[in-house]
């Protein structure tokens, strides 16, 4: 198991017990187990995951989100954040810009002089 | 014979397996049905739930509305022994609890304490351990011990907070499909959608409305029906003198003056829905015209539903004190007209009708007074004049060419006797290089009249009143200054204002109060400039500038530089 995979192991396990203490077991398990790679114990502990495990927390995510998209963005935060942030790559101003709205864009590297580039 | 047998049980076997199949597909499709049928109600019901929740919200954010519409028609889709609802309502938690099944107490605290951790875990805070129970239904059964076998928590949330939480429980275990809890969610999603978006357009507008509350100049402020403050704008937290962030309630309730009880009237409002106008109300050192109006509900058309009042404090403080200032000023002109016509029709009295016959000395000596107060009652009459056409725009000037300096020195002879019969010090320094120019010398000598006279009356015994006049660049300035008293900062705006008697003359001598009113017109209509310097207690001095025409300013001017020179000379 890659370092990602436990820290997404974690994550899930943390969302769904936390979820299970919000809503209740019964639906947070029934949600949970829609998702195909993800394996969850009946007290929340997600025991496997099977497959990109960015891509199981995002199917997650959306099985909440049938439920109610304001009650995702309130009670699942952490995984939220986790998923933006991971996808947030230097280039892709949307979801920086979507985590941090304030934070002005740098301009684009100067290309390095003549002299740099014979000295490197 | 074997072989019609064989082709009977051939037969029967091809029946059987024909019959096999048509009943399984018919089950098949008695399921279907069954599905479809059940999949059809849960559609309607989500439907006519969302309709329902889509009317009764309407515009207004109640939320205790909203859970009883969700919970309230819960036994169309669903079985239950209790349906609950946590509500957090104006920072107050509302538990309520309908039991449909007799379940026991403890059931139904284990309910509780469930929906408090749930609550707890999205909002970060603790829930209160009492929280009294609204219960409805049916009556709680201690001896029905059956546990709390299955439930789930539905989170109504508004932007990003949570607002309540709807819990349907049962005793008995797995109760409640995926499907079920799945449309039950989908109707809450849409309550909270639809209560967030009426959130943010009711702040959109409330904001509007603060900023148009800000802006004015009147204080306001609304409590609602509990006496609980809602809005309040800067007027009104500086005509209270209370705090600019956020004050609370007891803030407005101590700031509020004992003498008048505002929260009796504000329920008086409330209760008979009226408004409550107070002519003068005095809170400090000002005076309000108060009106306290019911607020209604108005999204209530059967019945008209207070929901609070607004407070208006029209400050009149300014309309009380020129009131005021109007009625001095007539006692003042009352007084002032009638002395020199007294001394006059006693005079002409005595001229008609002496009681002996008068010397020629005795009669010019009366004749002289009736002059003198005549003269008096004459100026007297053109400062209101003056001060009248001040007002109405319509004082003019007539400048001419002339000689300052020779002017204030006539007008310093004219006080000389005075100042020296009461031992004052007239200091005069006027600069002889004042060029002659174009200025109103009757209302020029008026002005310094009124200075130097109002001079001597502040000044007392041993003190001196001293008089300057200088060239300045493109004017003339002139200052008129004394040791008298001083002028207290906080009334020294009111110098100029017309009727204002700051009193405390030397000499009980009481003025009209519209000279200094008119010192400033007539300076100002010169394009002039007035100004005032005070100190308690040290005196005052009054400076006035007169522009000089074009032709006299470069005049003035080159004698300015021709002089620089000079000036460095003998530094060195």
């Amino acid at each position: 198991m890659t370092d990602t995979a436990i820290n997404y192991q974690q994550l899930l396990t943390d969302t769904l017990q936390r979820q299970m203490v919000i809503l209740g077991s019964t639906i947070t398990l029934a949600k949970a187990k829609h998702v195909n790679g993800l394996s969850v114990a009946d007290d929340g502990r997600v025991t496997s995951i099977d497959g990109n495990p960015q891509k199981v927390s995002i199917k997650l995510l959306e099985e909440f989100r049938e439920l109610s998209p304001l009650m995702v963005k309130k009670t699942m935060k952490p995984l939220l954040n986790a998923i933006l942030t991971s996808y947030a790559k230097p280039g892709d101003t949307q979801l920086v810009a979507e985590q941090k709205p304030e934070t002005a864009q740098q301009p684009p590297a100067e290309a390095p002089s003549q002299d740099q580039g014979e000295k490197s | 014979m074997i072989f019609v047998i064989a082709i009977a049980i051939g037969a029967t076997i091809i029946f059987g397996v024909v019959a096999i199949i048509f009943s399984m597909k018919e089950e098949k499709a008695i399921k279907s049905l069954v599905q479809n049928e059940k999949n059809q109600k849960q559609r309607l019901y989500e439907i006519t739930m969302l309709k329902e929740v889509q009317d009764r919200i309407g515009y207004s954010m109640d939320v205790e509305k909203v859970v009883d519409v969700i919970t309230g028609s819960l036994d169309t889709l669903l079985s239950y022994s209790t349906v609950s609802a946590l509500i957090l309502e104006n920072d107050r938690f509302i538990f309520q609890a309908h039991v449909k099944e007799g379940v026991s107490k403890n059931y139904l605290e284990n309910v509780k304490a469930i929906m408090a951790r749930s609550f707890s875990e999205m909002e970060g805070t603790d829930i209160p351990e009492r929280i009294e129970p609204n219960i409805s239904g049916v009556a709680l059964d201690d001896l029905n011990h059956s546990p709390l076998a299955s439930y789930f928590n539905i989170p109504l949330i508004i932007n990003d907070r949570a607002v309540a939480l709807i819990t349907v429980s049962s005793t008995k275990p797995d109760n409640y499909t995926e499907e079920e809890m799945t449309t039950l969610y989908k109707i809450a999603a849409m309550a909270s959608e639809t209560l967030s978006r009426l959130e943010n357009i009711l702040s959109l507008e409330k904001g509007k409305l603060m900023a148009m509350i800000g802006s004015l100049a009147d204080g306001l402020f609304m409590v609602d029906v509990n006496g609980q403050l809602t809005v309040i704008n800067d007027a009104a937290k500086d005509f209270l003198k209370i705090p600019k962030d956020n004050p609370t309630t007891i803030d407005l309730l101590s700031a509020l003056p004992n003498t008048y009880d505002f929260s009796a009237k504000i329920q008086r409002s409330i209760n008979h829905k009226r408004v409550i106008e107070e002519k003068e109300v005095n809170i400090d050192e000002k005076v309000f015209q108060i009106f306290i109006t019911p607020v209604f509900d108005e999204s209530v058309t059967t019945e008209r539903k207070v929901i609070g009042a607004s407070v208006l404090l029209h400050d009149i403080t300014l309309e009380k004190s020129v009131s005021k200032m109007k009625e001095d000023f007539t006692n003042i002109m009352v007084h002032e007209l009638r002395s020199p016509l007294t001394a006059i029709k006693a005079s002409s009295e005595l001229l008609m009708a002496p009681p002996a016959p008068l010397a020629e000395e005795e009669k010019n000596k009366i004749i002289g007074l009736i002059s003198g107060q005549s003269r008096k009652m004459l100026d007297e009459v053109s400062l209101i004049l003056d001060a009248a056409k001040l007002e109405a725009g319509l004082f003019t000037i007539s400048k001419l060419p002339g000689d300052l300096k020779k002017l204030i020195n006539e007008r310093i002879s004219v006080f000389a006797p005075q100042a020296h019969e009461r031992f004052i010090n007239l200091v005069v320094d006027i600069d002889p290089s004042i060029p002659n120019f174009k200025f109103d010398p009757i209302h020029i000598g008026q002005v310094i009249n009124n200075l130097i006279s109002n001079s001597l009356k502040f000044t007392s015994s041993g003190g001196t009143v001293r008089i300057i006049a200088k060239p300045a660049i493109g004017s003339v300035v002139v200052s008129v200054s004394d040791t008298g008293a001083g002028i207290p900062k906080d009334k020294q705006h009111l110098l100029f204002s017309k009727f204002t008697q700051l009193g405390g003359t030397q000499n009980g001598v009481v003025g009209t109060g519209l000279g200094l009113y008119i010192v400033k017109g007539v300076v100002e209509a010169h394009d002039g400039q007035v100004s005032l310097e005070s100190e308690e207690g040290r005196g005052t001095t009054i400076t006035f500038t007169l522009p000089l025409d074009a032709a006299v300013k470069s005049d003035a001017q080159s004698q300015i530089n021709a002089a620089i020179p000079q000036a460095h000379k003998l530094m060195n």
